[in-house]
């Protein structure tokens, strides 16, 4: 994370590549996040399972026919939220919410990202999948992030972009 | 027309988002296969242009060396955009320079550089009433025999209705390949811009927007301009058959292939390579120094000749029209192919049997016994029968003469040992003599002996090799056993370790039984030119001679022959017109085999009708040797792209109602596969198809003694100071 955390800023005076290293942590312990956008007012919600090309950069395989699907278009704002599915109420709690926008996909890579994460998914693809399925890349522009074992109870970090 | 370099700027060095295009708006895989393969048949060298800085040919060139890649572009900051795009980084003594200005004016400036041009989708950018100029400046900055490899578009399918474009992506998701698809289709295969010649993208995108309203339309639209700038300008709307002929006229076409079923340019573009083959040489034939010449004349008149009837006879042999579609030549094809395959499988039993064609491969193993080490494991021992009448080289094995040659030439520099066991019953023949001075110019390196015949054979028999004429061993890498010499010489290479040392020990064997030559006394000792120069019998003069030393081989009583600048004139003639019928020939036949595995796949009746319905409408192109009818498949891909919507290769279940009886899915689907088989090296499987033919393999050599005859030539320019 180091040689990224130059590309955000924290605050609070914690140490970026502290924070990031966290954030990535969660993203990698966890696969399964909720996700959400506004267009043209209307809502919508959903689950999707994710992969990470970078930090920062999201990769999820939804149907492109859905509500939601038709909404991705490049620019569009999303959020995500992410918490770890373990948790039980008292323990130190640990998650992240997510902003950021619809990226243009380029499909081969992101399929390699996913699959990569997700073995299953090959075999799935290879036994007909479904057929209006596509990959979203999504660029993070700001995170929030809350880890109260490593920063103590109630503490969010806001994760901001600072350069690309 | 003037270069501008700062409105050219304006366009090229804004587009910063090149990372972002895709195939087919770059070079395919497929293409560059069969450029490489072009580009490594004329052996390319010197200097090698690319007009724009397409990063796919820069790492192409890169593999080559001995070039200079010349990269010509409009834009700097383009260049170097592109520079980062590359895959392969370039040797040190290969870095691309770069040329800035305007493609036609550079190449106007730099007449005969040339070994190859590099074009990928440039002509969009030449506004149509400067292609010719265009097209005049590559020729002119081609050498004799260099190649312009340029992939067009052509317009030869019916342009699509735009709305139909805008519902499919409608439907489909924003990623780069879907934009890059958007942007071939759009602008070049739809009917945005019908009716004009002068693609403005600004005006395009404005109509687009105006008619494809919807959020998705706005957002791939705005992601259009990612792929081709907005404020670009291309040349495009007249159909290929307009422009083919003003397409580089004067250069010879070697390849046109068509771009495949599954791109979305398929019916809208081509890769055409054509080569610049002069037949304006001007000579002079008062000079000795033409001698090269005369015999090369006089070899490639004789071989041309031995083409031609070789050719008449497999064309008459070949059965092609009516209506039997190439069976026999199917045959033809499969029977190669099946020797093919044997031999290949022999490879990998470390054996393989070669003839004349595979010669140079001799000269590679010489290079590697001379890399290695230790006395042994860098002597080339060789038996050689030789009797009193023989010279020592046949004038129909110039490849053996050069073997030898290159052998000496590497043991005079020490770099392996010669041992020469001559079976012969005259060891005191004159050939014999001057062989043996050959050997004492040379030193310890070349060693003779000599073993009567008897003694040979009955050796070989009592190792089992009686089956063999003679043999050689190189080093402790390989061994050769020849089979036979004449017509020509056949044998098998062997790799195995065990085999190759077993017929060490038998040529020690013979060795030692052998009588040793005596050495003479130092005072012959010459050097080697001396003995090529003087014994014009041992160096012939052939293709590889040079020209130099032709001149004291003919003071030495070489032949002689009148050079006639009409006779050289009507070799190249008949040279051309062999290649080119072979070429047609063989194009047929392929087209002609892979129609017949359709009919294998429709049967006869229905494949008639269904060729019937493919080219109707077309005229169809005759077969320049016999007049024949034979279609070309691509009728038929381009009928199967009408009849079968292949989105995404998903079939629709339904029969074909328009044939009696009705063509039923699999039968499609076994077309499709048939016809698009390798859909995208069509040409390329006829051109591996042709190494399996007997005039192609003519047409190959008669090319190789062209351009060798062409080499000599350039050198007696050169001599000579001829323009």
């Amino acid at each position: 994370m180091a040689g990224i955390s130059h590309l955000w800023g924290v605050n609070g005076g914690h140490d970026s590549a502290d924070a990031l290293e966290s954030a990535s942590r969660l993203m990698q312990k966890e696969h399964l996040a909720a996700f959400g956008i506004v267009n043209r007012e209307k809502l919508g919600i959903w689950t999707a399972y994710f992969a990470l090309q970078d930090f920062g950069e999201i990769v999820i395989l939804t149907s492109a026919a859905s509500a939601h699907g038709r909404c991705l278009l490049p620019g569009t704002q999303i959020a995500m939220c992410l918490f770890l599915r373990t948790q039980s109420w008292g323990d130190p709690i640990a998650g992240l919410q997510a902003y950021g926008e619809v990226a243009i996909t380029d499909q081969v890579n992101s399929e390699q990202v996913y699959s990569k994460r997700f073995a299953e998914y090959a075999a799935w693809r290879r036994e007909g999948g479904q057929s209006n399925a596509a990959f979203y890349l999504i660029r993070l522009s700001a995170l929030k992030l809350v880890d109260e074992s490593r920063y103590g109870e109630e503490k969010f970090l806001e994760i901001q972009r600072i350069g690309s | 027309m003037k270069f501008n370099a700062s409105a050219v700027n304006q366009v090229w060095g804004t587009h910063k988002t090149w990372f972002l295009v895709r195939t087919p708006s770059r070079p395919a895989a497929w293409q560059l296969a069969v450029i490489r393969e072009r580009l490594r048949e004329i052996r390319i060298d010197g200097e090698v242009a690319i007009l724009g800085s397409t990063p796919e040919f820069q790492d192409l060139l890169s593999e080559f060396e001995k070039i200079q890649i010349k990269i010509i572009d409009r834009s700097t900051d383009f260049s170097k955009q592109m520079g980062h795009q590359r895959r392969r980084n370039d040797r040190t003594d290969a870095i691309p320079s770069l040329i800035v200005g305007d493609w036609t004016e550079v190449l106007e400036g730099m007449p005969g550089r040339f070994s190859a041009i590099l074009s990928d989708l440039t002509s969009g950018n030449i506004p149509y009433t400067a292609r010719a100029r265009h097209y005049a400046a590559i020729h002119s900055a081609l050498r004799d025999g260099g190649v312009f490899a340029d992939r067009v578009l052509t317009l030869e399918s019916p342009l699509v209705s735009r709305k139909s474009i805008y519902a499919e992506f409608g439907q489909r998701p924003i990623s780069i390949e879907s934009v890059n698809e958007l942007n071939c289709r759009l602008l070049f295969t739809s009917d945005i811009a019908s009716g004009t010649e002068e693609l403005k993208i600004a005006q395009i995108l404005e109509t687009a927007r105006n008619e494809w309203t919807s959020d998705i339309g706005q957002a791939y639209l705005e992601a259009l301009t990612l792929i081709t700038p907005s404020n670009g300008v291309w040349w495009y709307g007249r159909s290929w058959n307009e422009l083919r002929n003003e397409h580089v006229p004067l250069l010879q076409e070697i390849d046109n292939i068509p771009e495949p079923i599954g791109s979305v340019y398929n019916g809208f573009a081509r890769l055409i390579i054509k080569r610049r083959h002069d037949a304006d040489i001007i000579t002079n034939s008062d000079s000795n120094k033409n001698t090269v010449l005369r015999c090369q004349i006089a070899a490639l008149r004789s071989h041309a000749a031995a083409v031609l009837e070789e050719s008449k006879q497999l064309i008459e042999s070949l059965p092609l029209p009516d209506g039997n579609l190439g069976m026999a030549f199917l045959q033809r094809v499969v029977e190669k192919a099946v020797v093919f395959r044997d031999d290949c499988h022999r490879f990998k039993m470390e054996r393989i049997r070669i003839d004349t064609r595979h010669w140079g491969f001799m000269e590679s193993l010489f290079e590697q016994i001379a890399g290695l080490s230790g006395v042994r494991a860098k002597t080339y021992a060789f038996c050689w029968r030789h009797q009193r009448t023989d010279v020592l080289f046949s004038s129909s094995s110039p490849e053996w003469k050069s073997l030898f040659v290159k052998a000496i030439e590497l043991a005079a520099e020490s770099k392996i040992t010669l041992r020469a066991l001559m079976v012969t019953e005259d060891e005191d023949s004159e050939r014999m003599k001057a062989l043996e001075r050959l050997q004492t110019s040379i030193g310890q390196n070349f060693q003779i002996a000599y073993i009567r015949t008897a003694d040979f054979e009955s050796t070989m028999a009592s190792d089992a090799q009686s089956q063999y004429k003679d043999f050689g061993v190189f080093g402790e890498k390989a061994a050769f056993l020849t089979q036979e010499y004449e017509p020509t010489v056949v044998g098998e290479y062997l790799w195995a370790r065990e085999q190759v040392s077993r017929l060490h020990h038998l040529f020690d064997r013979m060795w030692d039984q052998a009588s040793k030559a005596q050495k003479k006394s130092s005072r012959n000792i010459r050097p080697l030119k001396y003995w090529k120069k003087k014994f014009a019998d041992l160096v012939m003069v052939d293709l590889k001679t040079p020209v130099s030393s032709v001149a004291q081989i003919e003071s030495h009583g070489g032949g002689a022959f009148h050079l006639n600048k009409k006779d050289l004139q009507k070799a190249f003639t008949l040279c051309a017109d062999i290649s080119t019928k072979v070429e047609i020939l063989l194009r047929d036949c392929i087209e002609a085999a892979l129609i017949r595995s359709c009919g294998d796949a429709l049967g006869a009746e229905k494949l008639k009708k269904f060729v019937e319905r493919s080219t109707n409408g077309n005229s169809p192109r005759r077969s320049v040797n016999r007049g024949s009818t034979i279609r070309e498949c691509s009728d038929i891909r381009n009928q199967l792209d009408k009849m079968y919507f292949m989105q995404e290769w998903e079939f629709v279940e339904k029969n074909w109602q328009e044939f009696n009886p009705p063509l039923v899915q699999g039968e499609m689907r076994e077309l499709v596969k048939r016809v698009n088989k390798r859909p995208h090296a069509h040409a390329n499987e006829a051109l591996d198809l042709a190494e399996l033919v007997v005039y192609r393999d003519a047409g190959r050599s008669l090319e190789n003694y062209f351009s060798k005859w062409r080499e000599s030539m350039d050198k007696i320019r050169t001599i000579k100071g001829c323009p």
